[in-house]
């Protein structure tokens, strides 16, 4: 309950942040919707037409109760509402976010426990290797590389994620084959020297001097204490790959979230940017608060205290 | 129109009469005549030239998907790109359209014919023509556009193009000149009355914002607007697709194609390339130099370039240091090695610049001493200028990881060998576009205009609303109204030669480099014919076979 207040208020705080960013200067509200060559008549008559002469403390909650209620008035730049703008790319980017970590939580995180598992062992070496190069190669590089070899040369798969025709699970494959490659190595990174730390451990060495089994050790004592980190990592790379993955979307003209804010700042589409950001935020709320119960799920001690 | 008697007093008629003496280029001959309103068939005609060979036969049905950039496009008349137009001229039409041979056809407007001292022009409307909701075509239907467009709250570019000779100055707004400036004696007659002798009347009917819309609509335009054109819109989304389909009983006839799906593919022209090699499109409106590299070698891709007068300007602003020196606008100049610029920067596609916006594709360029390249004299120059050590200053330009930053960056290596340290200073597109006009040094953009000294009238007359350099000068702005004023096109291009020949001297701008047009078509694409403009005329586009689903 604690969690979830916590996360409400982070929302009011963002949302007072936003409406200072975007709002308090009613004039410059003004310019970025009428463009800059509008008299400062327009802009006076635009402003009382919408409410815009009222106190700020009057217009932030108006300003929220619209938001509150899901209507975030209109997209300048697509010249419709913005929510039948904002709700179709938040749905796209979930669609690749689940695609994403789909692929690469089942091979990072059982690659970084075999490593780590037995540090400086072959495994790890190769893993290690593995990880290094393809995290150290960023998106747009491997986004030519992939299009280059699997669109050009081999003709497997569409060279863009348009889906022009309905959903095409194909359009897809670019995409998230260029997210997995970058970060499945930073996981498995991560997971491997978790996992070394924890096994590394008194009580893991005493595990394994009573002749417990390496399951055992592993599932009962290891895994758990391990997960920590790449539980908190993976958390973050929620928020990363819904708004933040714009060079990979605007590569393959993917119609996610992370183009959509960068197209609303680009052309001063307040409404947008705002709604947007405030989308976002909100996502970060929610996994941040995900995260919590999570913790306290890997260790009962963080919920203890 | 039927060829007039060569005896005759008007302007079209001294024209037939000077051809036929030998005195005027054929090529000239036919733009110009064609703009005082000779029909295209009938300067053919006149000029001997064999009419065109009929389109190769066409495949009824079948969607093209075409790539363009998919903007807010409530507002035609406020377009200041071409490519804007591109959708709504499926569905609506423009008075005249210019063709991809150079010549002025008739479009809703069927004829025109201008007075003998080219200061009332006549316009016929097209008889039969209907919208789709069946209401006949009349003249009040374009009358009623002509004055939206020239009404300064619609914010239309138009006015830019017709102000010195349909407007003037009251209390520092711009009003029509005469209350009799537009009429419309019947249906099927439009008139314009100028405030002084004009030729490209006609021509400047064609531009991106002066597409007829339907007057019941209030000049908005969303799916489903009425209109002449061949098409219905059924589809709009901004950012993503549009969908139009044809229909039947449009003056244009019935398009070969069932429907056209135009598609946004983003910004980056990257994708745009990747979606034509895995067949996701079957067209790309427009293609920058690198795709084209890629593009030339894929099988089943055709690239078109279209010669065009579109280029990319350098120009300073002459009320701002140090470029209030002419000395200095000339070193700048003579700095900058076109052919390099051609070559680094355009892969040596397209044509090199001679730093005074007259492309030679166009009717009245006139041949004159290139600026020579010439680094040496150009320090020389700075220094006479009091800048001998050079200076630093910054360049703004739009940002699109293509031809604009390769020039920009070409050029500013070339102006460091002078001792000018330039810095590049990037803008987004609608960031730059908004304050374009105030920006010291840019590089802008320039789209291509039927005729040389229409870009000159527009760019740098004092004045102009698209004087972004701030150039003034009172000789060259009485060369642009004589040459405004002169239908002669062999004596107006001696006037073009002494407005190049300012421009060498004392001009505002550096032009390096004339940018064709590049698009893309599937080969299953049939008559796609390459437009200066960019214009596609999809209504006489055909596919061969259905096209394929996504990707493989």
């Amino acid at each position: 309950m604690k969690r979830i207040a916590a996360t409400l208020l982070t929302a009011v705080a963002a949302s007072i942040l936003l409406f200072l960013l975007f709002e308090l200067s009613p004039r410059s509200v003004a310019i970025a919707t009428l463009g800059p060559f509008a008299t400062p008549e327009q802009q006076t008559l635009w402003l009382q037409a919408h409410g815009y002469m009222q106190p700020p403390q009057v217009r932030y909650c108006r300003w929220l109760g619209h938001f509150l209620i899901g209507d975030f008035g209109q997209s300048r730049a697509f010249a419709a509402p913005v929510s039948s703008v904002l709700w179709p790319r938040l749905g796209h980017s979930l669609i690749l976010v689940a695609c994403f970590f789909a692929i690469t939580l089942p091979v990072a995180l059982p690659l970084g426990i075999a490593a780590g598992l037995r540090e400086g062992s072959a495994v790890d070496r190769i893993v290690s290797a593995i990880a290094v190069a393809t995290s150290a190669l960023p998106p747009f590089a491997s986004a030519v590389l992939l299009s280059a070899l699997l669109v050009t040369r081999l003709h497997l798969v569409p060279g863009t994620s348009i889906m022009t025709e309905g959903w095409d699970w194909r359009q897809v494959v670019l995409p998230v084959l260029v997210l997995v490659l970058s970060d499945v190595g930073y996981l498995a990174r991560i997971t491997r020297t978790s996992m070394a730390e924890i096994m590394a451990t008194p009580y893991i060495r005493a595990a394994i001097l009573k002749g417990m089994s390496p399951a055992r050790i592993l599932f009962r004592h290891a895994l758990r204490n391990a997960m920590i980190t790449p539980f908190t990592i993976i958390m973050l790379q929620v928020n990363w790959a819904i708004g933040g993955v714009v060079v990979v979307e605007a590569f393959y003209s993917f119609h996610g979230i992370g183009t959509l804010l960068l197209q609303a700042a680009l052309r001063k589409d307040l409404p947008l940017l705002e709604a947007a950001t405030f989308v976002l935020v909100m996502i970060a709320g929610i996994t941040q608060m995900l995260a919590d119960i999570g913790y306290a799920f890997l260790n009962p001690r963080i919920r203890l205290s | 129109m039927d060829i007039p008697d060569r005896d005759g007093d008007t302007p079209l008629s001294r024209l037939l009469s000077r051809f036929a003496e030998g005195a005027v280029p054929r090529r000239a001959f036919l733009r110009t005549a064609t703009a005082l309103g000779l029909s295209a068939s009938a300067a053919g005609r006149f000029a001997g030239i064999a009419a065109a060979s009929a389109p190769s036969p066409a495949r009824r049905g079948g969607t093209l998907r075409l790539q363009i950039p998919i903007w807010d496009i409530s507002h035609p008349a406020t377009f200041e790109w071409f490519n804007l137009s591109q959708m709504v001229s499926a569905v609506c039409d423009w008075a005249c359209v210019l063709g991809s041979d150079g010549m002025l056809h008739g479009g809703l407007l069927e004829s025109w014919s201008p007075s003998p001292d080219l200061r009332s022009w006549t316009f016929r409307v097209r008889p039969g023509v209907t919208w789709r909701d069946g209401r006949r075509l009349i003249a009040e239907d374009i009358v009623w556009n002509i004055r939206r467009w020239l009404d300064p709250a619609v914010g239309s570019p138009y006015i830019g193009a017709v102000a010195s000779y349909l407007t003037r100055q009251v209390d520092g707004h711009v009003v029509p000149w005469d209350a009799n400036w537009i009429e419309a004696p019947d249906d099927l007659t439009v008139r314009l009355n100028l405030l002084r002798p004009h030729v490209t009347v006609a021509e400047d009917l064609y531009n991106q914002c002066t597409l007829i819309l339907d007057p019941h609509e209030d000049g908005v335009f969303a799916a489903g607007s009425n209109g002449t054109g061949p098409f219905d819109m059924t589809t709009l989304l901004v950012g993503e697709r549009s969908v139009v389909r044809a229909r039947a009983g449009s003056w244009r006839g019935t398009p070969h194609l069932d429907e056209v799906h135009f598609i946004d593919l983003g910004d980056d022209r990257g994708s745009w390339a990747a979606a034509m090699v895995s067949d996701q499109v079957d067209g790309l409106y427009e293609l920058g130099f690198d795709q084209k590299i890629l593009l030339d070698q894929v099988p089943g891709v055709k690239v078109y370039a279209a010669p065009s007068a579109q280029c990319g300007v350098a120009r300073m602003q002459c009320d701002k240091k140090p470029f209030d020196d002419a000395r200095v606008r000339r070193a700048m100049r003579m700095a900058v090695d076109p052919q390099r610029v051609l070559a680094l920067a355009q892969g040596g596609a397209g044509m090199p610049g001679d730093h005074h916006h007259v492309c030679p594709i166009q009717p009245d360029y006139a041949p004159v001493p290139l600026v020579t390249w010439d680094p040496a004299a150009a320090r020389r120059l700075l220094a006479e200028a009091g800048h001998e050590k050079g200076f630093e200053t910054t360049l703004c330009c739009i940002d699109d990881a293509g031809p604009i930053m390769k020039s920009t960056t070409v050029m500013v290596e070339m102006w460091r060998d002078i001792g000018v340290t330039v810095n590049i200073q990037t803008y987004p597109q609608e960031l730059y576009a908004e304050h374009w006009k105030e920006f010291p040094f840019a590089f802008t953009m320039w789209e291509h205009r039927p005729q040389g000294i229409m870009t000159l009238a527009l760019g740098y007359r004092t004045g102009a609303s698209w004087n972004e350099s701030h150039y003034a000068n009172p000789a060259f702005d009485l060369l642009v109204d004589q040459g405004m004023a002169e239908p002669d096109p062999v004596a107006r291009r001696h006037i073009t030669a002494q407005l190049e020949e300012i421009m060498h001297q004392d001009g505002p701008l550096v032009q390096a480099t004339w940018v064709p047009h590049l698009t893309s078509f599937s080969i299953r694409v049939r008559n796609y014919r390459p437009h200066p403009m960019g214009y596609i005329a999809i209504e006489e586009l055909s596919l061969d076979e259905p096209a394929g689903t996504t990707g493989g």
